[in-house]
């Protein structure tokens, strides 16, 4: 097997980038239908 | 009669779209007249800006400007645009007399508002007095004086804010925003599952309330 096969196959069997990446969490809260944008104040500044 | 549907909301004092918001709220559930459903509305603190000093001093246009780094111009844009919004709600916000200042101690004063049952009323105390009236929402002495004009015990208010009492209800509510990934305020919870960022229109009160007090006969 040259070293380039080797490499290869080291690297197909170790975690992939999908399984690693965290699985984000489920939003809390559900988004009416209804919504539109809307002004809010952040941290900073209030948006508007 | 029916459990009331519960909208919990994070705001804070110094927040000019949350008195809009409170006021286009108030309307949502006023359009609905004799068919509206009980609601049980519960204030949580968000922290606008913590490092704010107890006694900054200058207006709140100096304060954006200088402390947040907002051109002047910008800030007085801002705040022509608000203050029509807010006018429509029937709110006479008056920013060149505004106080800003930490709102720490306010929100610590409305957790021991809650367990007396005058949340609601000093709120609506606290925001008229921040926008409205110029008055100073960061010094004990006058948190104090605002919580007796709301039927609160003023030694007991004293007491609750010198004592820090209501702290880690204050920081409870700030991490439970965290945990819903509440960025701005105001942000509603509706019946504790539906999210409503902003100042919405009043429509969209009354239309969410419709929605959830269908949900809630449907399942009763």
């Amino acid at each position: 097997m040259s070293d380039q096969m080797q490499a290869e196959a080291i690297m197909n069997v170790g975690p992939s980038q999908e399984a690693a990446a965290p699985t984000p969490p489920r939003p809390l809260l559900i988004r009416l239908a209804g919504e539109t944008s809307a002004p809010v104040c952040d941290g900073d500044v209030c948006a508007i | 009669m029916s459990n009331p549907i519960k909208i919990d909301i994070w705001s804070d004092v110094a927040c000019p779209w949350c008195y809009i918001g409170k006021r286009h709220l108030e309307s949502g559930i006023a359009a609905l007249g004799a068919d509206a459903p009980p609601v049980e509305i519960e204030y949580h603190s968000f922290e606008l800006s913590p490092d704010t000093p107890v006694d900054f001093e200058g207006s709140n246009a100096d304060f954006l400007a200088k402390h947040k780094g907002v051109p002047l111009e910008r800030v007085h844009e801002m705040h022509d645009h608000v203050a029509t919004i807010a006018r429509e709600a029937g709110l006479d916000y008056d920013f060149g007399a505004v106080k800003q200042t930490k709102t720490l101690k306010a929100h610590e004063l409305l957790h021991f508002a809650k367990a007396n049952g005058r949340q609601l009323e000093l709120k609506e105390r606290l925001l008229k007095a921040f926008f409205v009236e110029g008055g100073h929402v960061g010094h004990i002495d006058d948190l104090v004086g605002y919580a007796a004009e709301v039927g609160l015990d003023a030694d007991a208010a004293r007491e609750a804010l010198e004592s820090g009492r209501y702290a880690a209800d204050v920081q409870a509510d700030i991490a439970q925003a965290v945990a819903y990934g509440i960025q701005g305020v105001p942000f509603f919870v509706i019946d504790g599952k539906y999210g409503v960022s902003g100042a919405q229109p009043a429509e969209v009160f009354t239309q969410a309330l419709t929605q959830v007090a269908g949900e809630k006969a449907a399942v009763a």
